[in-house]
């Protein structure tokens, strides 16, 4: 298929080449250097190349898309404008300089506008749109399981696929930019809307469709003063204003619908979610789709967990409430700044720079409304709602200090300072009710139940018709508190350095650099008022089971805060610290690093650099923060003659934080080379390649099938690191369902390419060139059905070019590109549920290939004028 | 485990013998022989002392081509910098007067030229002028002055191919000269759209240096540069995850260029996550809870963590 497709695409390109071939030779110039047109005190040159895009791609689309998106059709490749006043008389501007790209319907178009009069103004405009299409199935897609009974429904898309687009529009003008005082006022706006998706924790896991929105207003104000000589004093005001609309409602994507107790459909569609095996949400109880008699929608129990997205009533007369989950709140956020910025080198031999900065923000969440609609039988739960207003607040104090002092022309002393310090509180005041099922199991067919002090109370054991019932693990009826969260960076930092210059061929830098920084962290939750209401069902005991949550009785009595009420409920009332406050966190990390670097000029074709970090911590925040890290960087670069140039460089970067339980190693390493020949003017040669290999470990625990032994398909060995403060080693509680593992993640990229430019004549320019990304990834399957992620694949992307300057200020070209992309190598799971090796093509999730292999061809006309 | 690091350290230490005698070979040869361009260099300073400054018209009756680049680009400016007066005027704001160049065309060292000067003089010659700029602010500090690059390498005022900036090449093959593992990076399947021109490599890097680790620069409330197109992930939220706010983006993504969705760093997401997420006593990050039980569902964290970024609702970030 994919040499068909090749072939296609070379006889088009033939027949293009032959009809360029037969473009009347009566132009006498070519049309590279257009002079342009002259109107008044101006010269106005312009070029446009318009063109026509042929895709011709076989394969996965949606991969296609999510890497590519360049589709067919008629496109405005590139257009520029210049307008110069030649001698500057021109009085509106000097010069307008306009370019941009991409529109028609490719993913990404720019617009880019200059505006300049000398000493009096200049502004730059700048639009730019990218469509960040993504629908890569092999992330967040869960597990496919073997263990499906009846078959499961598949999922054939990436649960979290995306079609944004994102505008965004910056602009700026200064005034007076020669003058001792000039002004600087800007505007940026950046929005980001589309289709997307996402999903939910629940008691299934329902797809959510979320209509992403969210704008950024950020306007800018600022001057410079030059009042000192040589010396700069800068003021900015910056405010930033975020608007995010987005909002959440249920997908059903199944369709199910509701079933009565023999699976008879209700008409009433129910979301089973995107997760789910023979034995969750449902225990064996869907007819699917594919179930006699045909055309049967399919059909799932009603104690299923799902959502209900009731759109009318079913023969139960259950409420209608349409969509089975909804969630939306309008955020504001605004960022107020202020900078005081100056760069003097007022004193003799002495420059220096410095910067201050304050910003207080604030982050406004109002209009909260959350609802939920279904069931969900761990916690009996059938409905319930979120409301609440909440308040985020940042304040950043920032100052960096640097300097170098000369103190001779090749010795030079530097230092650098710098001051971060942030600190981050939020609050939520929250309203929750919920409401819960009047029997158990609980089925959708029935309304939740209703706590009335008639019909439930201890005469009726709290048992009475509709009363609603709870479990352990139900949570209270309703809940209004507050989440405060509190958290906190102060960070400093210095940096000293000595350079001295041998010659102008060789230099040597010396430095240490010294850091300091402190985190806190605080997670509390009041609670105001919690109310437990009573009833458990045909278990009966429904006065205990109000003692439940942070009412939980503690050696037989209610803690503190909590009151049983004559109805049979129980009260918590605050304000008291809840039973789920977390403790602050402190971490001091002390950092301190030497630095050193070498550049060398041996002769003045060859020049070298290198320069090394090596840092050491004393402690870490996360497990993957090194501890001590070290990096290299050797760089090279040879011209051989005028036309011939080779450039080398290595880079590598090895982190650790390789204590006990955790292990940590990574490793970035990198090395390529370039050569660019440019012999004649007729041709010229680029060839490169490099090589890149990422590495990352840490011991990691989890957990597999809460079992004893270690069921088939997992990997590790018992866990031996600490499953909480003072628990090492601890084989008798419940972890001895902890698996232990290196988690681990390595990726080597090969990446070679070449481009050849050739000029067979005056007025043809032909281009031959390959680009591919060979990667071979490891790393290890917690689950051998887990879908892998793009772990080994080769893309590839030959590519090759002709243009016809056919004179007048015409040209045509001709561009053909392939995409190759093919997955390989790797374990993935199939729909079996058995692992597939990879000497055959890759199947990705559901039997979906995740290749792609095609073409485009470009034609297009370019007009110079 | 042990060798291999022993060859590595080896290996390193070679590597760095090896520059240090290919630099001291230079030093030498530049000691024992000086070549062309040093005696360039050094006959400039004292050619061009002596000299009266004769405005740009002179330069052009020699320069015409010199002379008409200079004219169509932002340099032109300067002619009208009556406050600077004729050392920041013109041709002679960058070479320095002229009249003793004049007197005597055939000497090359009587008037201030580029060719052969070190890196430090080229950039002092520019900075003259452009220090005093919150771009350039930073220069003599930043990455690119510590390994001896000078604004020439990458700007020309006369040959350049963009017209705003001056820039020999424009982005990002200008950049992809000595980056070259960028380059690849930036060919990966997912990767921010820089070949595509839709971003540019300063854009988030400040080329001319800054108060930023690698370059970087700063979004406008002082916090990462992630966060000018990224808004969403910015905040404040009222249940910040962490690590995005102290150890940055890239704990988790490599911005320019990966194999992965997203630009993560690894392909599955629960091994990215567990690495933070099991418990110890040497990490802040709560371990992972017994009940997600990878032999089921609980693969994708963001599955149900779908708010990872930051939440104003749940400290789990579920919604």
């Amino acid at each position: 298929m994919g040499i068909l497709r090749c072939v296609r695409s070379v006889i088009i390109l033939a027949g293009v080449l032959i009809l360029m071939g037969a473009v009347p030779a009566v132009a006498q110039e070519t049309s590279q250097a257009s002079p342009g047109t002259k109107y008044g005190d101006y010269n106005v040159q312009q070029t446009a190349e318009v063109g026509f895009r042929y895709v011709n791609m076989g394969g996965n689309m949606a991969n296609y898309d999510t890497f590519e998106n360049l589709n067919s059709g008629a496109r405005l490749l590139d257009y520029t404008l210049d307008v110069t006043s030649p001698d500057h008389k021109g009085k509106p501007f000097d010069n307008i300089s306009l370019y941009n790209f991409g529109y028609g319907g490719d993913p990404n178009d720019l617009t880019h506008l200059r505006i300049a009069k000398s000493r009096i103004y200049e502004f730059t405009g700048q639009f730019r749109r990218d469509n960040n299409f993504f629908a890569y199935n092999l992330l967040a897609n869960p597990l496919n399981p073997s263990n499906f009974s009846p078959a499961p429904v598949p999922i054939t898309f990436a649960p979290h696929d995306l079609d944004l687009v994102h505008r965004m529009t910056d602009l700026n003008l200064t005034l007076m930019p020669q003058s001792r005082m000039s002004l600087r006022l800007g505007y940026f706006r950046n929005v980001s809307e589309g289709p997307s998706y996402s999903s939910l924790d629940g008691g299934t896991e329902p797809q959510l469709f979320q209509n992403w929105k969210t704008t950024v207003n950020s306007y800018r104000m600022g001057a410079d003063f030059k009042f000192l000589p040589r010396t700069t004093f800068s003021y900015d005001q910056y405010l930033d204003y975020s608007k995010y609309d987005t909002s959440w409602v249920d997908r059903n994507f199944s369709n199910y619908q509701l079933g009565n107790g023999t699976l008879t459909s209700q008409g009433t569609p129910v979301d089973l979610g995107i997760v789910y095996t023979g034995t969750s949400p449902c225990a064996n109880s869907i007819v699917p789709p594919s179930a006699p008699p045909p055309n049967v929608p399919p059909v799932a129990s009603p104690t299923c967990n799902a959502f209900l997205d009731a759109t009318n009533l079913g023969a139960s007369g259950y409420p209608v409430q349409a969509p089975g989950y909804s969630r939306a709140a309008r955020p504001r956020t605004g960022f107020p700044t202020e900078l005081l910025s100056f760069q003097s080198s007022y004193f003799h031999n002495f420059d220096m720079a410095g910067q201050f900065g304050y910003s207080s923000s604030e982050n406004t969440v109002t209009g909260l409304e959350e609802l939920f609609a279904g069931n969900v039988t761990r916690t009996l739960e059938q409905a319930y709602t979120t409301a609440g207003p909440g308040d985020a607040k940042r304040f950043t104090v920032t100052g960096n200090w640097s300097g170098t002092y000369s103190i001779t022309p090749k010795l030079s002393v530097s230092d650098d300072f710098r001051y971060d310090n942030w600190r981050i509180p939020g609050a939520w005041n929250f309203l929750q009710t919920a409401a819960f099922a009047q029997e158990t199991p609980p089925s959708m067919l029935a309304p939740p139940g209703t706590f009335t002090a008639a019909n439930c109370n201890a005469g009726n054991n709290y048992a009475g018709a509709g009363c609603p019932i709870h479990n352990a693990s139900s949570s209270a009826d309703s809940a209004a508190g507050t989440r405060i969260r509190f958290f906190k960076q102060f960070m400093t930092g210095n940096t000293t350095s000595v350079r001295y210059d041998f010659s102008r061929r060789l230099g040597l830098r010396l430095g240490y650099e010294y850091g300091y920084r402190t985190l806190y962290d605080q997670n509390t939750i009041i609670y105001t008022s919690e109310v437990f209401f009573p009833g458990a069902g045909a278990a009966g005991n429904g006065a205990a089971i109000a003692d439940r949550g942070d009412c939980a009785l503690v050696s037989g009595s209610l803690p503190a805060g909590c009151t049983a009420q004559p109805d049979g409920s129980v009260i918590f009332t605050g304000p008291t610290v809840g039973s789920d406050t977390a403790p602050g966190l402190m971490a001091k990390i002390h950092s301190h690093s030497g630095l050193f670097g070498i550049w060398a000029l041996p002769t003045d074709s060859l020049r070298l650099s290198f320069d090394a970090q090596l840092f050491s911590a004393d402690q870490v925040f996360t497990r993957i923060t090194p501890r001590q890290s070290q990096h290299y960087r050797v760089h090279a670069t040879y011209v051989l003659q005028n036309w011939a140039t080779i450039d080398g460089s290595l880079n590598i970067s090895e982190s650790r934080d390789n204590v006990q339980f955790v292990n940590y190693l990574a490793h970035n390493r990198s090395a390529s080379f370039v050569a660019t020949l440019m012999p004649h003017e007729k041709y010229s040669f680029d060839l490169g390649y490099s090589y890149n290999n990422v590495f990352s470990q840490a011991l990691i625990c989890y957990n597999y099938g809460f079992s004893p032994t270690l069921p088939p398909g997992g990997i590790g060995i018992p866990c031996t690191l600490p499953s909480g403060p003072g628990d090492i080693n601890d084989t008798t509680s419940s972890d001895f369902d902890r698996w232990q593992t290196n988690g681990f993640y390595k990726d080597a990229v090969h990446y070679p390419y070449f481009d050849f430019m050739w000029k067979p004549l005056k007025r043809i320019t032909s281009s031959l060139g390959y680009a591919a990304t060979f990667a071979r990834g490891s790393a290890p399957f917690l689950n051998p059905l887990q879908p892998s992620g793009t772990l080994s694949y080769t893309y590839q992307k030959p590519y090759a070019s002709v243009a016809f300057d056919a004179g007048g200020g015409i040209s045509y070209k001709a561009a053909w590109t392939y995409y190759g992309y093919n997955p390989r190598g790797i374990q993935i799971p199939t729909i079996s549920g058995t692992s597939t090796s990879l000497a055959v093509p890759a199947i990705g999730f559901n039997g979906f290939l995740q290749d792609f292999n095609g073409n485009t061809v470009m034609f297009s006309l370019r007009y110079t004028h | 485990m042990a060798n291999s690091r022993f060859s590595r350290t080896l290996a390193f230490a070679a590597g760095f013998a090896a520059l240090l005698l290919v630099g001291t070979a230079g030093m030498r040869a530049a000691q024992a022989a000086p070549q062309k361009s040093d005696q360039a260099a050094a006959g400039q300073a004292a050619g061009a002392a002596a000299a009266k400054y004769v405005g740009s018209d002179t330069c052009k009756a020699c320069h015409d081509a010199e002379y008409s680049s200079w004219e169509k680009s932002p340099h032109w400016a300067t002619s009208g910098d009556t406050r600077g007066g004729p050392s920041k005027q013109g041709c002679e704001a960058c070479h320095g007067p002229g009249s003793a160049h004049v007197d005597d065309t055939s000497d090359k060292t009587k008037i201030f030229s580029f060719v052969g000067l070190s890196s430090e003089q080229i950039n002092s010659r520019c900075l003259g002028c452009h220090a005093a700029g919150k771009e350039q602010m930073n220069f003599q500090r930043s990455e690119h002055a510590h390994n001896n690059v000078n604004c020439i390498e990458c700007h020309s005022v006369h040959h350049a191919q963009d017209g705003e900036f001056l820039l020999v090449k424009t982005q990002p093959e200008l950049c992809y000269g000595c980056h070259l593992e960028n380059k690849a990076q930036f060919n990966m399947p997912v990767h921010h759209r820089v070949n595509e021109g839709l971003v540019k490599c300063t854009d988030c890097h400040n080329p001319h240096g800054g108060f930023g680790k690698t370059q970087l620069r700063s979004a406008s409330a002082q916090d990462q540069v992630c966060f000018t197109c990224h808004s969403d992930k910015r905040g404040p939220f009222v249940f910040e995850h962490e690590p995005i706010k102290t150890e940055g983006c890239v704990s988790c993504h490599t911005p320019h260029g990966s194999s992965n969705a997203h630009l993560l760093k690894f392909a599955t997401v629960n091994i990215l996550c567990m690495q933070c997420h099991t418990n110890s006593f040497v990490s802040f990050a709560p371990g992972t809870p017994t009940f997600h039980n990878q032999s089921t569902q609980f693969q994708a964290c963001t599955l149900c963590h779908t708010q990872i970024h930051g939440s104003n609702f749940d400290q789990f970030f579920f919604k």
